[in-house]
C-alpha cells in the first residue's frame, strides 16, 4: 500500500515535474485505449487497463460501468468494484453520475473539483468515452498544470 | 295468536323458552361474530401496528447509529486515530442492519402498504450498505474520496428514513382507522345488540304472557265453571252456566266434558227436585192425615228411586191398614170420646177404620151387656150387704165364745201343772232305788272278779302240777335209762341201779302227790265256779231290777215330758185362743169395713145401673 503511495507521489511529482499532460495527450490516450478495447474482447480490454499500458506521465485510464462501479483501473485498482454512483465532491457534484451523462453522448468533456490523498483541492478535466453502452473509460488531467500554463 | 290457542299444554309451555332460546342463540352468534371481528382488529391493532413501530424505531435506530459512526470514523481517521475497531464495528453492524431487514421482510405482521416500503427499504439499504463499505475500502487508498463517496449516501440513509416516515405514517393512520373502524363496528354491534335484545325481551315477554294467558284464563274459567258447578251440587245455586270454551288444548277439551256432565247433572238433578216436590206434597197429605197419596215422578238417582219405592210401598201399606184418610177415624173416636158411638167410617177399607167401626158396635154391645150386668151386680150387692150383716152377729158371737174357752183352758193348765210336780217326785224316789241296786251291782262285780281271780290262780296251780308231771315222767324214764345202763355195766351198776331204783320210787311217789293235788285244786275249782255262778245269778237279779227301774223311770219321765208338752199345748192354745181373739176383733173391725164397702158397692152398682140405663137410652136413641 506504501509502495503504492509512493509510487503514486513519485508520478505525481513527476508529473509536475516533467512537461505536463494536455489535452489532446488525453484524448489520444482515451481514443486509443477505446480502439483497443472495441477491437478486444472485455477481459482483454480491462486487463490492458489493468496493467497500465495506456498512461502517459499522470494520465492513466479508469473505466467505470453505467451504474458508477468501477470495472478497470490503470494506477488506482482498489476502484474496482467499488460503486462511485453516489459520491459528491466538494461542490457537490455526483462526479460519476455526470461522467455517465457524457459517457452516454459517446465522448467528452467533464471538468470537477477532486481531492489529493494528502486533501488537496484541484481541478480535474477528464475525456470519457462510450465503449459498448454499457460501460465507459476516461482519463482525466490535473488543471492545476492548466492553470499554471 | 288461535294457533297459540289451539296448541297443547306442553307445547305452548316449551314454546316461549324454545323462542327465548332462538333469541339467545342468535344474539350469542351474532356476539360472537363480533367479537370474533374485534379480535381481529385488536390483533392488527396490537401486533402489526406494533410491530411495524418497533421494527421502524429500530430501523431508525440502528441506521442512525451507522451513520453517525461513519462520521465519527472519518473524524478519528482525519485525527489519525486507529480505526480498524471501530471499523470492524461497523462492518458487524451494517451486517445487523441488514439481517434485521431480511428478518422484517419475512416476518407476518408487515401490512401489504407497508411491504412494498420494507421491500425499497431493503434495497436501498443494500445500496447504502455497499457505499458504506466500499467508502471503507476507498479510505485506505483515499480517505476524501471515500469521504466524498460517504457523503454521497446520505441521499440513501435520507430516502430509508423517508421510507422509515411514510411505513411509520401509514401503519399510524391504519392503526387509526382500524381503531375507529372497531370502534364504530363495536358501537354498531351494540346498537344491533341492544335492539335484538329488546326484540328478543319483548317478544319473549309477550309470548309468555300470551302463553301463560292461554293457560290461565281457560284455566280461570275451568275453576269458576267447576265452583259454579259444585255450588250448584250443593245446592248453594239454583242454575249454572256452561264452562266457556276458548281453545281446543287440554283444558278445552276437559271443559267440554265437564260441561256435558254439567248438562246431565243438571237434568238429573232437575228431575230429582220433581221427584222431592212431589215427595214433599205426598208428605204434607200424609201429615194432613191422607194417606192415599202417590209419588208419581221417576226420580234420577237410585237412593231417591228406592226412596220413591219405600215410601209409596209404606203409604200402600198405610192405607191398608189404616185407611185412606186418618182424619175421618180420629173424627170417629173423637165422637166415641164423647160417648157417642152411633158414629162410624164410611167406605171403611183400611184396618184401622175397619177395627174402629167393629171397636163402636162391641162398645155398644158391651154397654147393654154391663147394663145387664150392673142390674145383676145391684141384686147381688144387696144380697151381700144382708150377708155381711149376718157375719157381724155371728163374729160377735164368736168373740164371746172365745174369751169362755180362755177361762177355761186356765184352769186346764193350772191342774196340768200340779200332776207334773208329782210325777217329778216319784222320778227322785225311783233314783235313790236305782242308786242303791247300782251299788249291789257293783258289790257283785267285785266278787265276781275275786271269784276269776281265784279260778286263775288255780289253773296257774293245775299248769305247775304238770310241769310236776312231766318232771316225772322224765325221771321216770331217767331212772329206766340209768337202771338200763346199770345192767349194761354190770357189776359196776350195781350200786347205780339202786339209785336208779330209788330215783322210780321218788317219781311214782311225786306223781301221787301231784295228783291229789290235782284232785283238790279241782275241788276248789269247782267250788269257784259255783260262786262264780252264784254272783252272776245275784248280778242278772239286780239287773233285771235296775232295769224295771228304769222302765219306771222312762214312763214317768214321759209323762213329764207329755204333761209338760200339754202344757205347753195349752199355752199354745191359749195363745191362738188370744189370737183368735184378736182375730175375732180385727174380723169385728173388716166385717165393718166390708160393711161400708158392700154399702159401696151396692150404691156404685146402682150407679152403673142408672148409667148404663142412660147410655142404653142414647143408644136406644142412636139404633
Amino acid at each position: 500500500m506504501r509502495s503504492f503511495f509512493i509510487v503514486l507521489l513519485v508520478s505525481v511529482i513527476s508529473l509536475s515535474l516533467s512537461a505536463s499532460s494536455s489535452k489532446e495527450e488525453t484524448k489520444l490516450l482515451v481514443e486509443q485505449t477505446a480502439k483497443f478495447c472495441k477491437t478486444h474482447t472485455k477481459k482483454e480490454c480491462f486487463e490492458a487497463i489493468d496493467s497500465d499500458r495506456f498512461s502517459k506521465d499522470e494520465l492513466f485510464i479508469f473505466a467505470f460501468n453505467y451504474d458508477g462501479v468501477g470495472v478497470a483501473n490503470g494506477r488506482i485498482p482498489m476502484l474496482i468494484g467499488k460503486d462511485l454512483w453516489y459520491l459528491i465532491n466538494p461542490d457537490g457534484m455526483h462526479v460519476f453520475q455526470e461522467q455517465i451523462k457524457v459517457a452516454k453522448q459517446k465522448e467528452g468533456w467533464l471538468q470537477y473539483k477532486w481531492k489529493t490523498p494528502k486533501g488537496k483541492s484541484i481541478e480535474k478535466l477528464s475525456y470519457i468515452m462510450d465503449i459498448d453502452g454499457k460501460f465507459y473509460i476516461g482519463s482525466g488531467l490535473t488543471l492545476k498544470k492548466l492553470e499554471a500554463n | 295468536m288461535k294457533i297459540i290457542d289451539n296448541l297443547n299444554i306442553h307445547k305452548k309451555i316449551t314454546l316461549t323458552p324454545i323462542v327465548s332460546i332462538l333469541f339467545m342463540l342468535i344474539i350469542s352468534i351474532f356476539s360472537y361474530t363480533n367479537l370474533l371481528n374485534e379480535k381481529e382488529t385488536i390483533y392488527d391493532l396490537v401486533k402489526v401496528k406494533m410491530h411495524t413501530v418497533e421494527h421502524n424505531s429500530k430501523t431508525t435506530a440502528l441506521l442512525r447509529l451507522i451513520n453517525g459512526n461513519m462520521y465519527k470514523i472519518f473524524n478519528l481517521k482525519s485525527a489519525k486515530f486507529d480505526t480498524k475497531k471501530i471499523i470492524l464495528e461497523q462492518e458487524t453492524l451494517l451486517k445487523d442492519l441488514e439481517n434485521y431487514f431480511n428478518e422484517v421482510s419475512k416476518c407476518p405482521y408487515v401490512e401489504e402498504a407497508n411491504k412494498l416500503h420494507y421491500a425499497n427499504m431493503a434495497k436501498i439499504y443494500q445500496l447504502y450498505k455497499k457505499v458504506a463499505l466500499d467508502s471503507l475500502e476507498i479510505m485506505k487508498f483515499n480517505e476524501h474520496v471515500s469521504f466524498m463517496l460517504f457523503l454521497g449516501s446520505d441521499e440513501l440513509y435520507n430516502d430509508i428514513v423517508k421510507h422509515l416516515t411514510k411505513s411509520s405514517t401509514i401503519s399510524n393512520e391504519q392503526s387509526l382507522k382500524a381503531y375507529e373502524d372497531s370502534m364504530s363496528k363495536v358501537s354498531n354491534a351494540m346498537v344491533m345488540l341492544f335492539i335484538l335484545m329488546a326484540i328478543a325481551l319483548v317478544a319473549s315477554v309477550a309470548l309468555s304472557i300470551k302463553v301463560s294467558n292461554s293457560i290461565k284464563i281457560p284455566l280461570k274459567n275451568l275453576q269458576n265453571g267447576l265452583l259454579d258447578f259444585f255450588k250448584y251440587i250443593s245446592h248453594e245455586k239454583d242454575s249454572v252456566e256452561p264452562i266457556k270454551v276458548f281453545s281446543h288444548d287440554e283444558i278445552g277439551e276437559m271443559s267440554k266434558i265437564i260441561n256435558s256432565h254439567i248438562k246431565k247433572t243438571q237434568e238429573d238433578m232437575e228431575q230429582d227436585s220433581h221427584m222431592i216436590t212431589n215427595l214433599i206434597s205426598c208428605v204434607e197429605d200424609v201429615n194432613n192425615g191422607l194417606l192415599d197419596g202417590k209419588i208419581k215422578e221417576e226420580p234420577n238417582q237410585k237412593e231417591l228411586k228406592k226412596v220413591k219405592e219405600i215410601f209409596n210401598s209404606m203409604l200402600e201399606n198405610l192405607e191398608d191398614k189404616i185407611g185412606k184418610d186418618i182424619n175421618q177415624i180420629l173424627k170417629t173416636l173423637d165422637d166415641y170420646s164423647i160417648y157417642n158411638y152411633e158414629s162410624s167410617i164410611t167406605n171403611a177399607k183400611g184396618k184401622v177404620e175397619v177395627t174402629v167401626n167393629s171397636l163402636g158396635t162391641t162398645i155398644q154391645k158391651m154397654l147393654n151387656e154391663n147394663l145387664n150386668n150392673g142390674q145383676a151386680l145391684k141384686e147381688k150387692a144387696s144380697t151381700l150387704f144382708d150377708s155381711v150383716d149376718t157375719l157381724e152377729e155371728n163374729t160377735t158371737k164368736q168373740k164371746e165364745l172365745v174369751i169362755e174357752s180362755t177361762f177355761e183352758l186356765k184352769a186346764l193348765t193350772d191342774n196340768l201343772h200340779k200332776q207334773v210336780v208329782n210325777s217329778s217326785l216319784i222320778a227322785s224316789h225311783s233314783d235313790e232305788v236305782n242308786s242303791s241296786a247300782e251299788k249291789g251291782t257293783t258289790f257283785a262285780n267285785s266278787t265276781a272278779r275275786a271269784m276269776d281271780n281265784m279260778k286263775r290262780m288255780v289253773d296257774e296251780i293245775n299248769k305247775s302240777i304238770e310241769i310236776i308231771d312231766n318232771i316225772v315222767v322224765q325221771t321216770n324214764i331217767l331212772s329206766l335209762n340209768a337202771s338200763v345202763e346199770a345192767v349194761s355195766a354190770g357189776d359196776a351198776g350195781k350200786g347205780f341201779s339202786v339209785v336208779a331204783s330209788e330215783v322210780r320210787n321218788l317219781a311214782s311217789q311225786s306223781s301221787n302227790a301231784s295228783n291229789e293235788i290235782k284232785k283238790i285244786v279241782n275241788k276248789a275249782k269247782d267250788r269257784a265256779d259255783e260262786g262264780k255262778k252264784i254272783v252272776q245269778e245275784m248280778i242278772d237279779g239286780y239287773k233285771i231290777l235296775r232295769d224295771n227301774i228304769d222302765s219306771t223311770m222312762t214312763i214317768i219321765s214321759e209323762n213329764t215330758t207329755i204333761a209338760n208338752k200339754q202344757d205347753k199345748n195349752i199355752c199354745n192354745i191359749n195363745d191362738i185362743v188370744s189370737e183368735l181373739f184378736k182375730q175375732s176383733s180385727k174380723t169385728t173391725s173388716i166385717v165393718s169395713k166390708t160393711h161400708s164397702i158392700a154399702d159401696e158397692t151396692n150404691g156404685i152398682a146402682k150407679k152403673i145401673v142408672e148409667d148404663v140405663k142412660k147410655l142404653n137410652k142414647n143408644l136406644e136413641v142412636s139404633i
